[in-house]
């Protein structure tokens, strides 16, 4: 699946993406302003330069990952929660215990994988500010 | 070369900056004259939660003209430096100034693209508009809808551009008539407003691979 429709020459107005928009997930139409100028804009008009697009989607992508770590954590803390009340069973305790230390497992992995990340734009020279107030 | 050797009042003047940009605003405001015959709109990102900025007052503290902060619309009067508030868009409709919560564009409101959109729209050749330092591209836009309108686009020179990827962005583009100094621009405003014309000394025109590694 394409994220760029084919077509997309100079000046020649909105093309539907295949892309959503990353701050309320509608369809994101396309435009190509001059020679160089993608402009990404949304149903209610949430508005994007090719950067800051990609800027938004690493920050969603980030986002995705520590609500999988939240996931993992929040399950792995419940099933070690409720242990008690399976204990008579020894099939079931014994998959709850692997349930448990699994998503434990998994969740540290990955923690790690936010942390090795290298997401475009950041700590850009370009943008980096200097010392002035900025409001 | 010479900006506006037409001799047209550009007595609308929207200005746009993100980071870096204060500075460049107050030097501006203070070098307008009282009686300047000007509508002159600024939008600096700023945060949803803002509003204890003090920006009005720090803006108000240099202005020779009146500084509003709108809080809601009101009819826009010339000789009056109008501040867009956080959280909403600024827009200048005819004879007034018009705030909205529409959309986020660039991840910010108030964004730059809004404003000079509007002005375009309203005031086609009356209308200069500034871009100043800050990241991202908002602006770009808004300057391209500027000089279709037949209105005038300065944008402050990287070199000096505390934060240059906005400017950078903007004279990638062919629609900028000349990037400025500060210095230049706090001279060049109140003249253009009067439909002066102003000399500037041409330079090269700065490229992105001039300020990367």
């Amino acid at each position: 699946m394409h994220t760029l429709p084919e077509d997309l020459t100079r000046n020649s107005g909105e093309h539907l993406s295949g892309l959503i928009c990353p701050d309320c997930g509608g369809n994101l139409v396309v435009a190509l302003i001059g020679d160089a100028h993608l402009h990404f804009r949304c149903r209610v008009g949430h508005s994007y330069a090719l950067l800051e697009l990609l800027a938004a989607k690493e920050e969603r992508l980030e986002n995705a990952l520590w609500a999988a770590v939240y996931h993992l954590e929040e399950l792995s803390a419940l099933v070690n929660d409720v242990l008690p009340r399976v204990e008579h069973e020894p099939s079931l305790h014994e998959a709850f215990l692997r349930r448990r230390d699994l998503a434990a497992d998994l969740s540290k992995a990955v923690r790690h994988l936010i942390a090795a990340d290298q997401p475009l734009g950041r700590a850009d020279p370009r943008t980096r500010p200097e010392p002035e107030g900025a409001p | 070369m010479n900006l506006n050797a037409e001799n047209i009042r550009r007595d609308i003047v929207v200005i746009g900056g993100s980071a870096g940009a204060l500075s460049t605003v107050l030097a501006i405001v203070a070098g307008m004259p009282r009686d300047l015959p000007a509508l002159v709109s600024v939008v600096i990102h700023r945060r949803a939660n803002s509003e204890a900025s003090h920006l009005h007052e720090i803006v108000a503290r240099r202005s020779p003209l009146r500084v509003v902060e709108p809080v809601t619309d009101e009819s826009s009067r010339l000789g009056t430096v109008y501040i867009a508030p956080a959280d909403r868009h600024l827009m200048l409709e005819n004879g007034h100034v018009r705030l909205s919560r529409s959309a986020q564009e660039h991840r910010f409101r108030p964004a730059i693209d809004p404003l000079f959109v509007s002005a375009s729209q309203v005031h086609g050749h009356r209308v200069v508009g500034v871009l100043l330092s800050g990241g991202g591209s908002d602006g770009v836009l808004g300057l391209t809808a500027i000089k279709a309108a037949g209105g005038l686009c300065l944008v402050q020179d990287p070199a000096e551009a505390p934060v240059k990827t906005m400017p950078l962005n903007a004279l990638q583009k062919d629609q900028v008539d000349a990037f400025v100094t500060s210095a230049e621009l706090t001279a060049a405003l109140p003249r253009l407003v009067r439909g002066e014309t102003v000399a500037l000394t041409p330079r090269p025109r700065p490229l992105r691979s001039d300020f990367c590694s």
